[in-house]
Formats: structure tokens, C-alpha cells, sequence
């Protein structure tokens, strides 16, 4: 019996020691030496642990004995862990490192604005887009109040840091779209043929872009379409330049959304007069079709497809004698089809496949001649993106891009014909590297390289972007590359074997972010090389386009924007200054071209009012005067129109949670913008080139709408589209 | 050899967890939870709750709980710009917590929509159409596996309050859903829940309360 008292005595001196409190503490601080507040520290496999306090610190007890497994665990930091041999007494200190959430860290941020991509670097958001004063819905409308961009009020289209129209490209799902505008008469601004509301996320480069994106010397439009949606919903909408109606279904996994539209501009014209002579007002007849499908847990199609057809005709008159006049008819022909596969390889790689094919036709029946014009494309590209390691993230990938363009021109009095067209295949792959040197210190390092048919030549384009985070809230970012793009249609059809025009840029740029507020200013250089000129009288001759033009661009843009001084509004003033000057197609010398001007300023106020449930929204603008050429003159490019300015408003009342009334009017001051003057092609009796002053063929533009949601959801309406 | 076997069996208990043990341990740290009333607070009581988790691979209830403490640590930070973070991390351990097989669906649903709900505050006017669209879906989907739930009714009265208010229309729907909440906590209350959720009951009155005031104006 004494035995087994003894035994049982030492037994439980066993036990004893087995569940003795081991005391762990510590202190947790990050490489800098700071402490870490609320971190989790335990031992693993146990619920024995602590968090640390003000000073880091922490302290716990354990019954566990032996070796073991200390972790720390906090958002934004590594998780780490340590072996230990327990001791009555144990200290222990960790020095976590932060781990790079990319979310949080430094972003490539020169060059580039983001909208509804939901990454520190937005700037502008879908609604911001829609709700902007003078923009009339339209997505370059509405960019077109950022710095960078050129107001030139008589196009509609994004002229970039002293580029021309065309040197801005569109991509959607990241495959390319050809003609992304509408047809229009000349000094009418033209509208983006894609509706704001189909895209979730705009990334609006102004340079310095990611290798990803060839084919444009200046600017990329990158938008991104809507994931599935999630309700079924009919909405209508009552305009006076047409109506729309759509119904979007959706399932479980699928979804697909039709759309229709009608337009129609007679009536507004009867009531709002024109300085157009118009013999048919446009009328334009548009469709579209957006399906989703998921496939298993994380493969996503999408396909999207538009097609519309637009018509107008109107009378041009002679300059010299204007009762002469020549009856003008168009004929627009669009589609535009896209079709897009995104899925996950394992853990941290995705890969996008996707295929765009753009159809244009355009044709001008004049009473003695026709012109038609023609171009179509296709682009088919591959994509994979993930994680090398913790800290280096690769996109790489491959693309065809098959574009092909004919004008052909017949005269109806001697039957005289001519044809000018190309087929360009371009094959292109790239490759970029995300390099986290620390979550403070990004370096995007990549390049394409690309080869076509049509010059036989390779093209190398090498691209770098530097950002450094110097504060939680600032950074400075730095970008250079160099860009290729085919010369324009017009000059292509009539040289096959032109070399792509080529653009260095080089960009610097600190910008300053908090939650409702971002300021950023931006220098740049570029230079262009190889643009493409001719002889303005030896247009027919292939042998007088050659690629012996350049010219240059230098500026600065400032941005600035506040949505949390004033409660309940918003504002953002965008200002540019531009100086550039080039030597390209027709020009003589170098000189500036006509839609630079030197400075550019614009500024957005929007205030929403919810005892009346509306938002008031404005928009001024104000650019210097551009240059326009005078050929009375021999000096090029030589004069100076007047000022642009212009103060738009708009108005939208939530009539009910599921009609919304929005009413815009741009130029409310009334002032005749001058955008330059066109000269009669010949001279008059006396010897003097007649001219009239390029101006919107009115003053103001009215809008008034109705936007109606049918949903099942009382919560639905279309305060996004708005 | 009786008086051998008892203090060996006594203390075998100790050296593996109990289910006791498990429920102890989350009991004390509700308890915890009750209390809590700063961000730091609570996010000694999440860490605590993410410990547990660690341990108990097939207990969906301790990382709930810690998502449920960074849900609730929105509403203790004036900093709007530190919401997403809490929430990407609710969210994080719901979808966790989730995948255990004796996970409740409902619940989980109800804290999801919360979630969303949550967002919409950082940016209401950016965020309202998108996020109210994700919560009322949430909710709308816990509600049909289980129309019972009175922590679905209360959130659901939460969106329909917010909506109206936002449009300047009435109430009266929102305000009802908080009194069906609160008649569903009481019939909550006649059972014992143990550890499983059954938080909400102050914020319904509390709902309601602001309700009555209203129609008294």
C-alpha cells in the first residue's frame, strides 16, 4: 500500500509538472523596430495565446511543455513562426516582416488614370463618369476632364499630350476596337459607340503604358465589362435624341442581356436650329447582345456583340458661291463582336483568352462621285499572369492582330475608278514583370516585340515604370517606353511598306491620395520619329509618303480632387499646359498642329441635394487658343483662333427609386466657339481663299431624358447609368 | 490500485481538448465579446477566436465569431478608409469558415450580407446600387433556407431602412421587419443557444425605438 501511495505520489508530481504554467512573452515589432498593436501570438495547435499591446508586447501562459510552435499572425504582415523548448520562464521577441498586399502597396501610377477598378489609383469612378456635366454620357466626354486631354470641341475623340485623334486606342476586355466612334458631319462632336453603363472599370492611360498594349502612340482606353449580374431587370429609356429599351436575365451561373436603340434626330433639330443645311437629320438604328457564363469555380465567358447601322444627308455649300451647294449622303455600317475566357491555373496563375472582330463601312454618295471606305479587323490574344514569388508577378503573352482597309473612289461622269487599300497582319508577344523590391518600391520592367507583313520589320518596344512610396499616402512614380503604331488608314491604303511611327515617352509623376482626396502633377517628354508625310500635291503616288517626319511634346498636368470639404459634393479641377510641335502629313515645316492648344483647364463641381433628391452638376472649360492655318498667309499654322470656353450643367432628380429624370444643356453662356476656319480649296476672283469659321452648328445642346427600371428589386434603378 | 487509476484519468482529460473544453473556451471569449467596446478590444477577442480556429480544423463557429468582431469593428472606426480592411478580412474568414462541413449556411449568409451592407457606408453613392444589390441577395438567400432567423430579418429591416431613407420614402416596411426581429429573438431566447450565434436583439429594439420616435414626430 505504501508503494502505490508513493507511486501515485510521484505520479501526480508528474502531472503536476506536465500542467505547470509555462510563462511565453515577448515583444512583436516590424523590420523598422515599431511595435506591432493587436498582433496574434499562440502556440500552435493550442488555444493557449495573446495579442499584443500598445508597446508590442505581449505575455501568456501555457500547459504545453516540450518544443513547440510559436506563431504570429496580423493583417498586412507575414505569418511567422519559431521552434522553442519550453522553460518555466521563456522569452521571446519576433521581428515580423510586412507582407506585400497588393491591394495596400505602391502601385505603377504615372501616366495612368483608373476608374472603378477599385485599386488605391482610382480616380474617377463609373457613376463619375456618367454624372459629369457637358459629357453627355459619353466616355471620352467625360475623360476629356482630366489632364492630358486637349479639349477640341469640334471632334468627340481623345487627343493625348499633343497626339492626334487616332493615336488613342480603345480596348475593351483588352482585345482592340476599330473605329470606337460614330460616323458624324464635320464640327459635330462624335459619341463613343459604347454605352458607359456596360463597363465596370476604365483604366484611362495618358502614357507609359503596360507592354500589354500596342498599336498606340499616345493613349489607351482600357474598359473593362461588367461581371454577370445578379437581377433580372427590363429598363427603358425615354430621350429626345431616340429611346432605348434592354432586359438583362439572370441565372445562376449565366446571364444574358439584350439592348435596342432608336435614334432619331429630327425633332430636336425642328426645335433647336441648326447652321447644317440637312437634307435627312441622322437617324441610327443600334443593337447589342452581352452573355455571361461561369464555368466551374472560377472560369468566366463573356461575349459581347453590337451591331448599328446610321444614316444622314445633308448640303455643303461652296464657299466662294454658297447658292452652289452638293447634296451629301452617308451610310454608316457597324459591328463589333467580342468574345473573352478568364480562368485560374492552380493557385496564383490566371489565364484570358479572347478573340474581337470590328466591321466598318462608311460610304459618301456625292451628286458626281462615291466614295466608299472599308475596314475591318481581328484581334486574337493569349494571356497568363501570376506569381513568380512572393514578390515578382509576370504577365505575359501573344496576340495577332489582322486589320484591312480599302477606300475606293469612282466618278460618275467618266467612270474614272481608283482603289487604295492594305491587309496588315501583325503578330506581337510581351512580357512584364512586377518586381515588389519592398512594399514601398514597385518596378514594372517588360516589352513587346511585334513583326508585320506590311514593312517587314521587327519592332521592339521596351517599357519600364518605377514607384516609390514616400509616404502612407504619396508617392513618386516614374515611367518610359517606347510605342509603335501603324500609320493611320488613310495614308497606309495608299503605302503598303510604311514603317509604324514611333513615340518615346518619359514620365514623372508624385501624386498624393487619402480617402476622399488625390492630388497629383505630372511632367512629361515625348518624341515622335518616323511619322508619316506626303506631298499634298502628289497624293496618288505611293513613292511621296514616306516616314521622315517627327516632332516632340513636353508638358505638365496637374489634378486636384476633393469630395470631403464641402458635404455632399464633389469637385475636381484639371489643368494641362501642352507645348508641342511636329512635322507630319501635309505641313511644310514644323509647326503646332491645330487641335494643341497651350493650356487647358476644366473644372467639375457636382453637389447632390437629398431633401430634393438631385444632383446639380457642372463643368467649365477653358482652353487657349489654338492655331489654324490661313492660306492667304505664307506663314503655316500661323494664326490664332480665340479662347475656347464653355459651362455646362446638368440635372438629375430621382423621381422615384425607379425613374430617374436627367436634363443637361451644354454652352449655357452662349459664347460661338471658334475651333479654326476652312478655306475654300481655290482662290476667288479676287485671288483670296474664302474662309468660315469652323463652329458648332449650335450654340447649346439640349438633352432631357427619362430612365425607367422594371425589377423585381424595389432598391434597382439606374442611378449608375446617370 | 483504484487510488492509481483516479488521478490518471483525472488529468488524461487535460492533455487532449474536450469538446468542454472547445465550448468553454469560446464561451469565455463571448463573454469577452459582450464587453468589448474599442477596436483594440476587439480585436484581442478576433485574435483569440482566430487561435481557436487554428486548433479546431472542423469549427466553423470560431472564425464566424472573428468575422463577426471585424464586421463590428466598422462600427467603432470613424476612419472610413479603414472599413475595407475589416471587411476584405470578415469576409476572408466567412468563406473559411464555410467550407466546414457542419457550417451553418444561414448564419453565414446573414454576415455576409452584413458585410455588404457595410460597404455601402464608405461610399454610398459610388457603392449604394452595387452593394445593396449583393446584400439584399445574401439575405434573400438565408432568408429562404430559413425564414425564422431573426438575424436575417433584423439586417434585411436594416437595408429596407436605409433604402427609404436614402429616397426620402417611408419606413413603415423597415420598421415592421425590425418588429418581426425582435418577436423572432424572443422566441430565440425561450432556447438555449449555448455558443451559437444569437446576437442582435439590442440592435432590433434599438431600431425600433428610433421607429417609434419617428412616427411621433
Amino acid at each position: 500500500m505504501k508503494k502505490l501511495v508513493l507511486l501515485t505520489g510521484i505520479l501526480n508530481l508528474l502531472f503536476s509538472q506536465l500542467h505547470a504554467q509555462q510563462l511565453i512573452k515577448g515583444r512583436v515589432t516590424d523590420t523598422q523596430g515599431a511595435p506591432l498593436i493587436g498582433a496574434n501570438i499562440f502556440i500552435k495547435n493550442t488555444y493557449d495565446g495573446s495579442s499584443t499591446d500598445a508597446e508590442g508586447k505581449y505575455q501568456f501562459t501555457t500547459t504545453a511543455t516540450g518544443t513547440v510552435e510559436v506563431m504570429v499572425s496580423f493583417i498586412g504582415y507575414q505569418e511567422t513562426h519559431r521552434q522553442i523548448t519550453l522553460k518555466p520562464n521563456n522569452t521571446v521577441d519576433f521581428v515580423v516582416r510586412e507582407s506585400i498586399n497588393k491591394m495596400e502597396a505602391v502601385v505603377i501610377s504615372a501616366g495612368s488614370f483608373e476608374a472603378g477598378t477599385g485599386t488605391k489609383s482610382e480616380v474617377l469612378k463609373p457613376l463619375d463618369i456618367v454624372t459629369t456635366a457637358g459629357a453627355t454620357a459619353d466616355i471620352a466626354g467625360a475623360l476629356n476632364s482630366l489632364p492630358g486631354t486637349q479639349t477640341v470641341g469640334e471632334e468627340g475623340r481623345l487627343f493625348v499630350r499633343g497626339g492626334d485623334g487616332n493615336e488613342t486606342k480603345t480596348f475593351i476586355d483588352g482585345l482592340q476596337v476599330l473605329k470606337p466612334y460614330g460616323t458624324t458631319v464635320p464640327n459635330t462632336p462624335t459619341r463613343g459607340r459604347f454605352s458607359p453603363f456596360m463597363f465596370s472599370g476604365t483604366s484611362f492611360s495618358t502614357g507609359g503604358y503596360s507592354a500589354e498594349y500596342g498599336q498606340a502612340l499616345s493613349s489607351a482606353l482600357i474598359l473593362n465589362t461588367k461581371e454577370k449580374p445578379t437581377q433580372t431587370r427590363t429598363d427603358v429609356s425615354l430621350m429626345t435624341v431616340g429611346t432605348e429599351l434592354s432586359h438583362t436575365h439572370s441565372w445562376a451561373n449565366s446571364s444574358l442581356a439584350v439592348q435596342g436603340a432608336y435614334y432619331n434626330l429630327t425633332p430636336y433639330y425642328s426645335l433647336v436650329k441648326q447652321l447644317n443645311d440637312w437634307n435627312k437629320e441622322p437617324e441610327s438604328l443600334q443593337a447589342s447582345l452581352a452573355a455571361r457564363q461561369q464555368t466551374g469555380n472560377s472560369g468566366m465567358l463573356k461575349v459581347y456583340g453590337q451591331v448599328s447601322t446610321n444614316r444622314f444627308s445633308f448640303y455643303q455649300h461652296s464657299l466662294i458661291n454658297p447658292a452652289n451647294k452638293t447634296l451629301i449622303s452617308v451610310n454608316n455600317k457597324y459591328a463589333y463582336g467580342n468574345t473573352s475566357f478568364k480562368n485560374t491555373l492552380g493557385n496564383s496563375w490566371t489565364y484570358k483568352t479572347g478573340i474581337a472582330y470590328t466591321y466598318n463601312t462608311d460610304t459618301y454618295q456625292l451628286t458626281a462621285e462615291n466614295v466608299e471606305e472599308k475596314t475591318s479587323g481581328m484581334h486574337i490574344k493569349a494571356v497568363a499572369s501570376g506569381d513568380l514569388t512572393n514578390n515578382i508577378a509576370l504577365t505575359t503573352g501573344a496576340e495577332l492582330l489582322y486589320t484591312e482597309s480599302q477606300q475606293h473612289y469612282s466618278r460618275l461622269a467618266d467612270g474614272f475608278t481608283n482603289t487604295f487599300s492594305y491587309q496588315n497582319p501583325l503578330w506581337a508577344a510581351f512580357a512584364e514583370t512586377d518586381i515588389y523590391l519592398s512594399s514601398q518600391f514597385l518596378a514594372r520592367v517588360g516589352g513587346r516585340l511585334a513583326y508585320t507583313a506590311g514593312s517587314q520589320q521587327w519592332y521592339t518596344a521596351p517599357r519600364v515604370s518605377l514607384a516609390y512610396k514616400t509616404g502612407e499616402n504619396a508617392q513618386i512614380a516614374l515611367a518610359a517606353g517606347r510605342f509603335w503604331q501603324a500609320p493611320a488608314d488613310d495614308l497606309y491604303r495608299v503605302n503598303n511598306t510604311l514603317h509604324h511611327e514611333q513615340a518615346d515617352h518619359l514620365i514623372l509623376n508624385y501624386q498624393l491620395v487619402s480617402s476622399k482626396r488625390t492630388f497629383r502633377i505630372e511632367g512629361y517628354v515625348k518624341k515622335y520619329r518616323n511619322l508619316v508625310t506626303f506631298n499634298p500635291a502628289d497624293v496618288y503616288n505611293p513613292a511621296a509618303y514616306t516616314n521622315s517626319g517627327q516632332g516632340y511634346a513636353r508638358g505638365i498636368d496637374v489634378f486636384w480632387r476633393d469630395n470631403k470639404s464641402i458635404k455632399n459634393a464633389d469637385y475636381w479641377v484639371s489643368y494641362s499646359f501642352l507645348d508641342t510641335k511636329r512635322i507630319y502629313r501635309d505641313f511644310p515645316v514644323t509647326a503646332t498642329p491645330t487641335y494643341a492648344s497651350a493650356h487647358n483647364l476644366s473644372v467639375v463641381y457636382k453637389q447632390w441635394v437629398p431633401s430634393i433628391k438631385t444632383q446639380f452638376s457642372s463643368t467649365f472649360t477653358l482652353a487657349s487658343p489654338r492655331p489654324y492655318n490661313n492660306p492667304n498667309t505664307t506663314a503655316f499654322n500661323a494664326e490664332q483662333t480665340p479662347a475656347y470656353i464653355d459651362l455646362s450643367l446638368s440635372i438629375s432628380y430621382l423621381a422615384t427609386q425607379s425613374i430617374i429624370v436627367y436634363g443637361s444643356v451644354t454652352n449655357v453662356l452662349g459664347r460661338n466657339n471658334i475651333f479654326g476656319y476652312t478655306y475654300s480649296q481655290t482662290p476667288n476672283n479676287q485671288g483670296v481663299y474664302v474662309g468660315q469659321a469652323n463652329t458648332l452648328p449650335a450654340p447649346r445642346f439640349f438633352f432631357l431624358g427619362v430612365f425607367i427600371t422594371f425589377s423585381k428589386e424595389s432598391t434597382l434603378n439606374q442611378l449608375k447609368s446617370l | 490500485m483504484k487510488k492509481l487509476f483516479i488521478p490518471l484519468l483525472l488529468s488524461l482529460p487535460m492533455l487532449a481538448f474536450s469538446n468542454n473544453d472547445f465550448e468553454t473556451a469560446m464561451q469565455a471569449n463571448l463573454d469577452k465579446l459582450k464587453q468589448a467596446t474599442t477596436v483594440t478590444e476587439l480585436q484581442t477577442v478576433a485574435n483569440t477566436f482566430e487561435r481557436i480556429a487554428a486548433a479546431e480544423k472542423k469549427e466553423w463557429l470560431p472564425r464566424y465569431y472573428a468575422a463577426y468582431c471585424y464586421v463590428l469593428m466598422t462600427t467603432l472606426d470613424e476612419e472610413l478608409a479603414h472599413w475595407d480592411g475589416y471587411l476584405d478580412t470578415a469576409l476572408a474568414l466567412l468563406e473559411q469558415s464555410e467550407k466546414v462541413k457542419k457550417a451553418n449556411k444561414v448564419e453565414i449568409l446573414a454576415l455576409k450580407g452584413f458585410v455588404a451592407m457595410m460597404r455601402i457606408s464608405v461610399d454610398p453613392a459610388t457603392r449604394g446600387q452595387e452593394y445593396s444589390m449583393k446584400s439584399a441577395n445574401y439575405l434573400q438567400q438565408a432568408y429562404q433556407l430559413e425564414a425564422q432567423n431573426p438575424r436575417v430579418t433584423m439586417l434585411m429591416g436594416h437595408m429596407l431602412y436605409g433604402t427609404a431613407q436614402f429616397f426620402g420614402s417611408s419606413t413603415d416596411e423597415a420598421c415592421a421587419k425590425f418588429a418581426e426581429a425582435l418577436t423572432l429573438f424572443e422566441q430565440e431566447e425561450t432556447t438555449d443557444t449555448g455558443i451559437k450565434p444569437h446576437w442582435g436583439k439590442p440592435e432590433a429594439k434599438r431600431m425600433l425605438a428610433q421607429c417609434n420616435s419617428k412616427s411621433n414626430d
